[in-house]
């Protein structure tokens, strides 16, 4: 059941399915390692920023940009 | 003289490594044409001098960014020079980020590459073993574990970089294996570009490469010599999704991270427990507990920086005051004038600013190296993002309250080009210690109950200018903001803040500040005391007061100001703070409106000459300098005559 990155609970691994955000943000986030077929682990989810951890880098996502990310729990 | 590059993704000590091994000679500057920093250093082994180039942080080299496009543009010899060896600095408990980059960098033929593992004293204490011989046979990279912080491993670099250099060692790093339909694609795009553009093999193998991982910037400067290659990549590129059924970039990008991997997890044992970091980001990013934090620390800071430099300003401002006062006494005139009051009370004024701008650049340094700016500005990126401005924004806006030039000068740590720019050209808005003795000083002439009132409406109103502006300049440089672009933000790993690092970096940005005093203030203290002494002392018939009445029939009408204002305006466009010695000079009387209309534009018009000299620097560009001038001057001039029509409308 897919979802977006801000929906999901702290602590869980997901995968990144799809990011529907404009181009700059979109290319920022798959600059960072945040693309389609990587897996992230939600640090914290709400309130606030999502802070997220992929490949042993640590980002925070403002929740806007967040909910533009499709992902899928393993 | 031998040139070492330092690539590697940002926050992995890459500038600390290089004050270790250069201990002083540090230069910084500028890309050309960019406005990312340039550092160079360079250091003396066995006889031979090297020299140093830190290459911007990047994770890759597909540029979607102007650091990236430098660090891609460097190593692709477009920058008019040319590395003998490349130290890739990777984190020690994040190496595949830095063993990917190095494969990446490889492809492109530049082999000669040392592998710089840091932080291994952070490693140490998470208890992650890292096996360097196992990386090393299997990177075929001379791999040299070190703390940059520490100074361990430094000349075992050195070592290893002239190892490289004398060709003792020959380093010769894996090829990455692309699924097979990519290496076909890949083929087809290199063969193109080998026989049209006449590029040699290996380097048209890495730009067909960069085409397919979606490098525009790339792909327009090729396309000028070969017109109907973006139908070409096109193509390629549609033909890889529906065979790979993936994008093709992302299956480059992961082939290349999974070698990457693969080679990490053979050489690195334990795992390092990150369970504390991510609890106490839990809270230093909650909107609540975070923001409380945040606000807490930010006003420790001004407190301390205001304390403490109270303390060292006072003895300082009395020095040079008795200092100008004997010299202007001893020499005779024009001389004494000259150097008493034009220099030494003009230089003095700005240089009783550099305690306060040194312990809030002490404290915030060690705040930056510590890992907490992320964490303020990942909780403000969301609402600063809204006006084009980064989360790290609130620095450079923090120091600009002390003075514009170390602020502008600081905007240097937000990583997004763009709201770099913006936040520049729109900090001259918030008003410095200058501009607040200015504001004291006429608000001071209202009466009672009105005089803080006033005093903070002038800075709320800055403060909205700042956002104003910045939304403005925003959409008129860079088009419709892109809702939570601004809003990624790295954490690096809290730590502790090394002082060793602090202090050298606090004193370089410092230093800056310093020169400035040294050069665009000293001209413009000169200038001043000029125009308000020839060809007549200010009062008589000096040439300010000759601009001041030409200016009158404008600024009369429009902020109900007379010339007295004007002059006041203009000697306060080198340095804020001659507005009031001018009023003072002049003997002007103003009524409570002028005093308030005066305090609020002097605070917002024309950024002083320093300052302007400070976005100049930072920007390299006329055009975005006299951007500046332009929004500052207009915002100014609208918001005065607004505030003296509501005045004269309120009452009497």
């Amino acid at each position: 059941m897919p979802k977006t990155l801000a929906e999901v609970e702290e602590g869980r691994v997901v995968r990144i399915v799809d990011v529907v955000a404009g181009r700059g943000a979109a290319a920022m986030l798959y600059n960072l390692g945040l693309r389609p077929g990587a897996r992230v682990e939600v640090v914290k989810s709400g309130p606030g920023p999502i802070v997220v951890r992929a490949e042993g880098s640590t980002f925070s996502i403002g929740r806007g940009l967040a909910s533009k990310v499709i992902v899928e729990e393993e | 003289m031998r040139t070492v590059a330092l690539a590697g993704p940002p926050n992995v000590g890459k500038t600390t490594l290089m004050s270790r091994l250069c201990r002083a000679s540090l230069e910084v500057g500028n890309w050309p044409g960019v406005t990312v920093e340039r550092r160079t250093c360079t250091y003396e082994f066995r006889g031979h001098r090297y020299r140093v180039i830190d290459l911007p942080g990047t994770y890759s080299l597909v540029a979607t960014s102007e650091d990236q496009r430098i660090t891609r543009d460097f190593l692709l010899d477009r920058l008019d020079e040319r590395a003998d060896v490349i130290v890739v600095v990777a984190d020690a408990l994040n190496l595949v980020r830095g063993v990917s980059l190095l494969l990446e960098i490889a492809e492109l033929g530049r082999t000669r590459l040392v592998l710089a593992v840091n932080m291994m004293d952070e490693a140490e204490r998470m208890d992650l073993d890292v096996d360097v011989r196992t990386l090393e046979r299997r990177l075929r990279v001379p791999v040299v574990p070190l703390s940059a912080k520490r100074g361990t491993g430094i000349d075992r670099l050195k070592r290893a970089i002239s190892d490289v250099v004398e060709g003792r060692v020959e380093p010769r790093p894996p090829r990455v294996d692309y699924p097979r339909p990519i290496r076909a694609a890949v083929r087809e795009l290199r063969e193109r570009i080998e026989r049209e553009l006449s590029e040699p093999r290996h380097r048209a193998e890495w730009l067909a490469i960069k085409l397919l991982e979606g490098d525009e910037d790339l792909l327009e400067r090729l396309s000028r010599d070969l017109e109907d290659l973006p139908e070409l990549v096109e193509r390629i590129h549609r033909d890889l999704i529906e065979t790979l059924d993936q994008d093709p970039r992302a299956a480059i990008k992961r082939a290349r991270d999974e070698l990457a991997s693969e080679i990490v997890r053979a050489a690195i044992s334990g795992r390092p427990a990150l369970d504390r970091q991510a609890r106490l980001d839990r809270v230093l990013t909650h909107p609540l507990w975070g923001g409380l934090l945040a606000g807490a620390t930010i006003t420790a800071v001004f407190a301390a920086a205001f304390y403490l430099g109270d303390l060292l300003s006072e003895p300082l401002e009395d020095a040079l005051e008795s200092l100008a006062d004997r010299v202007s006494a001893a020499l005779p005139e024009p001389w004494g004038g000259l150097l008493g009051d034009g220099i030494l009370r003009g230089v003095g004024t700005v240089l009783a600013m550099y305690p306060y701008i040194l312990v809030m650049l002490l404290l915030l340094t060690a705040l930056e190296d510590s890992g907490y700016t992320a964490r303020v500005a990942a909780l403000l990126a969301g609402l600063l993002s809204r006006f084009g401005l980064h989360g790290k924004s609130v620095f450079p806006a923090m120091l600009s309250l002390a003075c514009n030039v170390p602020g502008i000068t600081g905007s240097r740590i937000i990583e997004d080009p763009r709201a770099l720019v913006v936040t520049v050209l729109a900090l001259p808005a918030i008003p410095c210690s200058a501009r607040l003795s200015v504001i004291a000083y006429l608000t001071a002439q209202l009466p009672d109950p009105w005089r803080v009132p006033a005093a903070a409406s002038i800075y709320a109103i800055a403060v909205l200018t700042f956002l104003g502006t910045a939304a403005l300049l925003n959409r008129l440089l860079y088009g419709p903001a892109e809702p939570g672009l601004g809003t990624v933000i790295e954490l690096p790993r809290l730590r502790r803040p090394h002082p060793g690092t602090v202090l050298r970096v606090a004193w370089l940005r410092s230093n800056e500040f310093l020169k400035k005093a040294g050069t665009v203030i000293l001209a413009a203290s000169i200038a001043i005391w000029a125009l308000t002494r020839y060809p007549a002392p200010l009062g008589h018939g000096s040439a300010a007061e000759l601009v001041g009445k030409a200016l009158e029939p404008l600024i009369e009408p429009l902020l109900g100001l007379d010339w007295g204002g004007a002059v006041a305006l203009l000697t306060g466009v080198l340095a804020k703070e001659t507005v009031i010695s001018t009023i003072s000079t002049l003997h002007m009387r103003l009524s409570p409106d002028q005093a308030y209309v005066l305090a609020l534009v002097s605070t917002l018009y024309l950024p002083c000459a320093s300052t302007l000299g400070a976005i100049y620097t930072e920007t390299e560009s006329a055009r975005l300098t006299a951007l500046a001038l332009l929004t500052n001057l207009a915002v100014a001039t609208v918001m005065g005559a607004l505030a003296h029509r509501l005045l004269a409308l309120a009452g009497p």
